[in-house]
């Protein structure tokens, strides 16, 4: 009998506990929810500029439909579109990554990328942050778009580190082949739908003026 | 007069004679891996001193509710909850601290200081006791993290909370920012305080 009191209190104190921790959660939720958006918004856009060089402010435009996201158009001193920032994810080795990069229609290459988040291997998988050579990849990576503008020339690939022949490929790191080739996988998809998109939008653009 | 003094004691005795890091070794993973810089050092001490005191206060508040037999199982779940608050609040206070500190903030459920200070104390002790012993165990953290923080990042950065410390021409030593540098500044620190120790011991007999 007092077996049974006992695993009930025991059961009892745990359910008081999840009930206290419940609460103390979601209302820790609900009250910062607001200014972490805010604070993200701001590293993105800070982000957006950092991927499209020589562009002094940045405009978001919304996309609605089948791709609904954001992009984010820069404007150089003389108010001309330098470059289009785009968000992209997938799955890295840890968990999702996800990353900004700078596509300049003019020259249709990747003028910059920046990660925005990752939980890959700190001293591994994190260098597809910090390693200098496997970054300078994405300064001037080959996005052109084929005849009829529909989809990309050449497919994004990821090539064994050191072994890059062609400027739509990515030299690879050694020591952190998932997570360099996952930044491929997610580029290669996301770059095969946006480019086109965007060729589309900047074509619009300039046709108004 | 007398319960001034205990609590003194107790909130002090974290600070130094019982610092969880220089005497107790613990909470080795955040000491060693997030001490590269003195505003990475000083966010998780603070984010676990927060966690700690939390955390403390409410074990002891529910200590006469919880069976033995579920203690462990009431504690991390008390641990966590806090952890994932200090989680929110610091992607809200700065999203550049929240990346910098990365993986090590969910880490704060497993930092046995925590847990420790629940099992030793706050699970015997009243509120205001057991919230002045993580205080106290918690600066403590924070003032060793601090002292690597600031020395790594000096030596290895040339430079203290971003400000330049030595100027252009200095090349700075990176092996100190990297983790073998964690090893050798934790194991120069822990020198010190053993031979400040020691002399203090040695001084004491002798008076």
């Amino acid at each position: 009998m007092s077996e049974t009191v006992t695993s009930w209190k025991m059961i009892n104190t745990l359910g008081l506990i999840a009930v206290i921790s419940g609460v103390l959660i979601v209302t820790s939720y609900q009250l910062t929810l607001k200014p972490i958006q805010a604070n993200k918004d701001l590293m993105v856009q800070a982000a957006a500029l950092e991927v499209l060089p020589g562009s002094t402010h940045v405009k978001v435009v919304r996309l609605d439909g089948p791709d609904a996201g954001r992009l984010f158009f820069g404007y150089d001193d003389s108010h001309q579109v330098s470059g289009v920032a785009i968000e992209a994810q997938g799955q890295g080795f840890a968990d999702i990554i996800k990353v900004i990069y700078g596509y300049s229609p003019k020259r249709q290459v990747m003028i910059g990328l920046k990660v925005l988040e990752s939980k890959e291997t700190p001293g591994l998988g994190d260098k597809i942050e910090k390693d200098a050579k496997f970054c300078a990849n994405f300064t001037a990576l080959d996005l052109s778009l084929n005849a009829d503008s529909s989809g990309l020339l050449h497919s994004l690939q990821v090539t064994k580190s050191g072994k890059k022949t062609e400027a739509w490929q990515i030299d690879g790191i050694t020591g952190a082949t998932i997570s360099s080739k996952a930044v491929g996988r997610l580029l290669q998809s996301n770059s095969s739908t946006m480019i086109p998109i965007i060729a589309r939008m900047v074509e619009g653009y300039h046709g108004k003026d | 007069m007398e319960k001034t003094s205990l609590s003194a004691t107790t909130f002090l005795s974290g600070l130094w004679k019982e610092n969880p890091v220089f005497v107790f070794l613990l909470g080795m993973c955040p000491t060693l891996a997030v001490t590269n810089s003195v505003s990475n050092s000083l966010s998780m001490g603070l984010a676990t001193t927060f966690v700690l005191v939390s955390s403390s206060m409410l074990i002891s508040m529910l200590r006469n509710l919880i069976p033995p037999q579920v203690r462990i199982a009431s504690f991390i779940m008390i641990i966590a909850t806090f952890v994932t608050v200090a989680d929110y609040i610091i992607q809200a206070i700065s999203i550049e601290i929240y990346r910098s500190l990365g993986a090590f903030i969910a880490l704060i459920v497993v930092n046995c200081i925590i847990m420790g200070r629940a099992e030793s104390f706050a699970s015997k002790n009243g509120i205001w006791l057991s919230g002045l012993d993580a205080l106290g165990s918690g600066l403590g953290f924070t003032l060793a993290l601090f002292c690597m923080g600031a020395i790594r990042e000096v030596i290895g950065n040339g430079t203290f909370a971003g400000i330049s410390v030595f100027g252009p021409s200095y090349e700075p030593w990176v092996i100190m920012i990297l983790p073998s540098g964690g090893f050798f500044v934790l194991g120069a620190l822990l020198l010190v305080v053993n031979v400040i120790n020691e002399r203090v011991k040695k001084m004491r007999t002798k008076a």
